[in-house]
């Protein structure tokens, strides 16, 4: 009897072999839906990043895992993507990717404990709070408050008709707060065109009301594909009229989809495409050999906050918190340059002013 | 040996406890090393049949995918070509149909310049097709690299136009368009479930970059993650044709995948089935053959002991009833069972038990016979013992008696003795008297004779003396005398000899002396007579033998023997020689022995020798009693003993053996 009971327990620890726990670091991104670029370029970044690290050598010898959720931009699927995260007792969690999910998801892991690294959260609400929420742009406040200056002086733009996705509020109304404040100031008009992003939204509607207001130039607070079909539909009728867009738009998506449309388009950069640093090309390389594409500013904004988290997570001593070496043990290394947290987890890195030619993001300097 | 559970190994076990163990030994292993060999042999052969299994399943499914592309292909393609010479208007249509038919989500005419000129999508998406009507898709990687190849190109990633997520895309260049129809993005998912329907098993489609396209039966982590690092380096067979097995992990198990790479797109196809032990299969081939194994144990461990039970239980009967033999019960049969050997001992045990009873009666039988013979021998040792009583009483009787007689007889000796020495008192004073007779009758004579010549020579005076007469008188007075001299001489020697004989034992003298000494003296006073003969003495005396004794009679013993010798063992002799001899002998004795080489003595005298008058010169001078005396006062006065050896022609030895103490004297009784 004993001896097919150590058969079966034998049986069962074959079954269900696994080695050593290794470090677990989440990911949490939109991997489905129309926002699917965002997230992969995230995770793909995430990867990158992981990978560099285990094979470095990993913490203390011990490979990091990544394990990767999917919010599918949805708030249910949210909340169940990060109690599984946190349920596999992840040391941190790189994303969520977007405004509307960190809503949804800071909550749980401020409950829970987990710290939460986001590449590309920028809605000003979450800035300047003592929580478990690290952000790696700056806010939407500099990025609007730049675009607004940009715009109000190079441009001579005095209107501005502003198209923005309420799926995404979070961020869009932040952005579009922070811009009408902005351009207000400095003596500007933003009309508000809202809208909810569906594949069969009404596209020509919405440029129309947009483009009845007679703007100096449209923005578009938009994800990338929706950016890429206004730009077409307001191109059709406005073949000169100035377009821009907050960061959430650029990626390879717009020019894919946008074609000539969005020639001249301005938009921000998390950073520079023709940057010479070493670390950005390394990234570019590794990134397009493994998944034949461009980064983009979510991939390497992912990349960066991965290697803050990891590089956190090596430096930290005895008992402290990944918390507080997130905001004590910087500066981390990122792909394009250092980055540090500071007591809100807060960091400022305004992303650059750049604008469509020949079908690349370029910067402007 | 001490088990855990209390239990005691000792040599010896019941015979139902080994049985057990031995047929539940038995069983399992029987049945553990058909286990074995039959887990060797079809764990193996089903891990390989469920691998080839997955490998044809994925080339199947790749396969059934690029027949279903094909199919698309075909109709966008003719759709291609007819397209050239119809009016647009009828084109659209044809446009429409297509996406009618399912399919492709979107159909796009695109122009020249990579401009919408008409967009085909599913019915309710009005909003849709006006927004991208006339959009610009130059940049529309698919449509630039069929206008760049002017041929079909297949997208395997393409970047839906219309709802922005990933689907695949077909671009077919004809004339001067381009008909670029993106795929539902469904379509991925409906080829592989119609291609593989219920089954459980793990399917996943990838694209070239390792990305999630379609699957089933997958966790989100697998759906979530880049498989590129997995896939690297798949053989050749894995394009087209057999397909290629590879060990990949899903939801943490290793699983066995056929993996097949489909030509038109890059996408690769995966089918997994659990590996080793979390295969099913396998999970069953084991589960059933350890719940065997199980079975079998406690089939065995609930039967053997029932069988060994039925076993061992006639012969507990047996040992039951054997005991029972032991106290005495017979009579009984032994059970018997179905074990041959143990009815056989059964019947044995009867046969013992019979034979046992048998005995048993005949032993009563011999007992009965021997109490009588007891009771007889007891009557017999009663009687026995009243004559043996009797005859004691009457032994008793004769021994008084015989006591008396003892008495008497001793009395007699006694009588015997004293009238013996009496007698031979008697025949002392008679050998005496008769020794003294002779020469004082001689003397008398001799004397008498001289009286009368004296008489005589009287008269011869008278008548005038003559000289001749009186030579004559003198030489008759002379021989007379002579003769008178030595007869009374002789007498005097008999008399001193007689003396010594009664040796008044009371005045001779004792002391300390040194017995060389005495042998010295007694050597020296012999000297005179020794001169004169031819004969020698030797004498060898250590010289500190001390004694504490009577050196006069010891002297006197020494003399006599020495006499005995010069007189009689040298007799007829010229030469002889004497040697005397002393040596210490243990319990503070000394040793003395007088050795003379003369005639020996007589064997007819030997045994009479001590004895008085004993002698070989009666009449001629041996009065016979020298050695008597000497063996008197040896054994009276010395404390000793003595003995003699004697060879006749060769000599004499006397050995006299005395205490260097004497014995204190008791008074002559």
């Amino acid at each position: 009897m004993v001896r097919a009971a150590f058969l079966v327990l034998l049986l069962a620890a074959l079954a269900a072999c696994s080695p050593r726990e290794p470090l677990r670091i989440g990911f949490i991104g939109g991997l489905s839906g129309r926002v699917a670029d965002l997230g992969e370029a995230g995770r793909n970044g995430a990867q990158i990043a992981v990978e560099e690290f285990n094979q470095a050598g990993g913490i203390n010898g011990l490979p990091v895992e990544l394990v990767v959720r999917d919010d599918g931009q949805n708030p249910e699927k949210a909340i169940a993507a990060v109690n599984d995260l946190v349920a596999m007792r992840v040391a941190a969690i790189v994303g969520p990717m977007t405004s509307a999910m960190a809503d949804v998801v800071l909550p749980i892991a401020q409950r829970s404990g987990v710290v939460l690294v986001s590449p590309t959260v920028t809605a000003r609400k979450f800035f300047g709070l003592d929580d478990n929420l690290f952000l790696v742009m700056s806010s939407t406040r500099e990025e609007a408050a730049l675009s607004a200056d940009f715009h109000y002086r190079h441009n001579g733009t005095r209107r501005v008709a502003a198209i923005h996705d309420l799926r995404n509020r979070s961020y869009t109304e932040s952005w579009l707060e922070d811009f009408t404040v902005a351009f207000q100031a400095l003596g500007g008009d933003v009309v508000p065109v809202a809208y909810e992003s569906s594949p069969d939204a009404d596209v020509q509607g919405i440029v129309r009301r947009a483009l009845d207001s007679r703007p100096d130039a449209v923005l578009l607070i938009t994800s990338a594909v929706d950016a890429a079909r206004f730009a077409q539909n307001i191109r059709a009728q406005e073949p000169a009229l100035l377009l821009f867009a907050s960061q959430w738009a650029t990626t390879e998506r717009l020019i894919e989809l946008g074609g000539k449309a969005v020639e001249g388009m301005v938009l921000h950069n998390y950073f520079d495409q023709a940057s010479t640093a070493e670390g950005l090309q390394r990234l570019r390389r590794a990134y397009g050999e493994r998944f034949q594409r461009e980064p983009g500013f979510a991939g390497v904004a992912a990349y960066d906050a991965t290697r803050a988290v990891l590089e956190a997570a090596a430096r930290r001593t005895g008992n402290e918190s990944l918390r507080d070496a997130l905001q004590k043990r910087g500066p981390f290394a990122g792909a394009e340059g250092d980055m540090t947290f500071d007591s809100s987890g807060d960091s400022r890195r305004v992303p650059h002013i750049t604008v469509v030619q020949d079908g690349r993001f370029v910067v402007l300097h | 040996m001490r088990l855990p559970g209390g239990w005691v190994l000792s040599g010896e076990w019941r015979l139902r406890t080994s049985l057990v163990v031995l047929l539940v030994v038995a069983t399992v292993v029987t049945f553990g090393v058909i286990a074995a060999g039959v887990l060797a042999w079809r764990v193996p052969a089903a891990l390989a049949e469920d691998a080839a299994r997955m490998r044809s399943e994925a080339v199947r499914l790749a396969h059934h995918l690029e027949q279903l592309l094909s199919g698309l292909e075909g109709r966008l393609g003719a759709l291609a070509g007819l397209d050239a010479g119809l009016p647009p208007e009828q084109g659209r249509r044809l446009l429409d149909a297509v996406v009618a038919e399912g399919g492709f989500q979107a159909v796009y005419l695109l122009g020249r310049d990579g401009r919408v000129e008409h967009v085909a999508l599913p019915p309710g998406w009005t909003n849709a097709q006006a927004s991208l009507q006339g959009a610009d898709l130059s940049r529309n990687p698919l449509f630039s690299a069929a206008r760049h190849l002017d041929r079909r190109v297949w997208s395997d990633r393409y970047l839906s136009a219309l709802t922005g997520e990933s689907t695949v895309g077909l671009a077919i260049p004809f004339a001067d368009h381009v008909l670029l129809g993106e795929v539902a993005p469904d379509f991925a998912q409906y080829a592989i479930g119609s291609g593989a329907e219920g089954r459980a098993n793990p399917v996943l489609v990838v694209d070239r970059a390792g990305e999630y396209v379609a699957g089933r039966n997958l966790a989100e982590s697998d759906r979530l993650r880049n498989w590129a690092a997995d896939l690297r380096d798949l053989p050749d067979t894995a394009d087209g044709g057999n397909g290629a097995v590879r060990q990949l992990g899903f939801a943490g198990v290793l699983h066995d995948t056929g993996i097949a790479r489909s030509g038109k797109l890059d996408w690769t196809f995966m089918v997994a089935v659990p590996a080793g032990l979390a295969n099913p299969q396998v999970r069953a081939t084991v589960a059933i053959v350890f719940g065997g194994f199980l079975a079998s144990m406690l089939l065995a461990l609930v039967l053997a002991p029932l069988w060994a039970s039925r076993m061992s239980s006639p012969l507990r009967a047996m040992i039951a009833e054997t005991r029972a033999l032991t106290t005495g019960k017979f009579g009984g049969t032994i059970t018997r069972g179905p074990i041959r050997e143990f009815n056989e001992l059964a019947t044995d045990m009867e046969t013992m038990a019979q034979a046992i009873r048998e005995r048993q009666s005949e032993l009563r039988q011999s007992e009965g016979y021997l109490r009588q013979s007891l009771q007889t021998v007891r009557q017999l040792n009663l009687e026995l013992e009243e004559r043996v009583e009797r005859r004691t009483a009457d032994l008793a009787h004769a021994n008084n008696e015989l006591s008396a007689a003892m008495e008497t007889l001793k009395m007699a000796q006694t009588e015997l003795v004293r009238s013996e020495k009496l007698a031979s008192l008697g025949s002392i004073v008679g050998g005496v008297a008769h020794e003294l007779n002779t020469p004082i009758g001689n003397g008398v004579m001799a004397v008498s004779t001289l009286h009368d010549e004296v008489g005589s020579f009287r008269g011869e005076i008278a008548k005038g003396l003559r000289r001749a007469a009186l030579d004559a008188f003198v030489d008759r007075v002379e021989r007379g005398s002579e003769i008178a001299l030595r007869n009374l001489k002789r007498a005097n020697e008999l008399i001193a000899s007689f003396k010594q004989v009664a040796v008044d034992q009371t005045s001779v003298q004792r002391r300390r002396f040194r017995l060389g000494e005495v042998v010295d003296e007694i050597l020296l006073t012999l000297q005179p007579t020794l001169r004169r003969t031819p004969y020698t003495v030797r004498a060898r005396i250590p010289a500190g033998v001390e004694m504490d004794s009577y050196p006069g009679p010891l002297g006197q013993v020494l003399t006599n023997l020495l006499n005995n010798a010069l007189t009689h063992g040298f007799e007829g002799r010229h030469h002889g020689l004497i040697e005397i001899v002393a040596e210490p002998l243990a319990d503070d004795r000394v040793g003395l022995t007088v050795t003379d080489d003369g005639i020996g003595i007589p064997p007819a005298l030997a045994d009479r020798v001590f004895d008085p008058f004993v002698t070989s010169k009666l009449g001629r001078g041996g009065s016979g009693l020298g050695l008597h005396i000497v063996w008197s006062t040896v054994t009276a006065v010395l404390g000793g003993s003595i003995s003699f050896t004697s060879e006749a022609g060769h000599g004499t030895t006397f050995r006299v053996i005395v205490p260097l103490v004497a014995p204190r004297q008791l008074p002559a009784g």
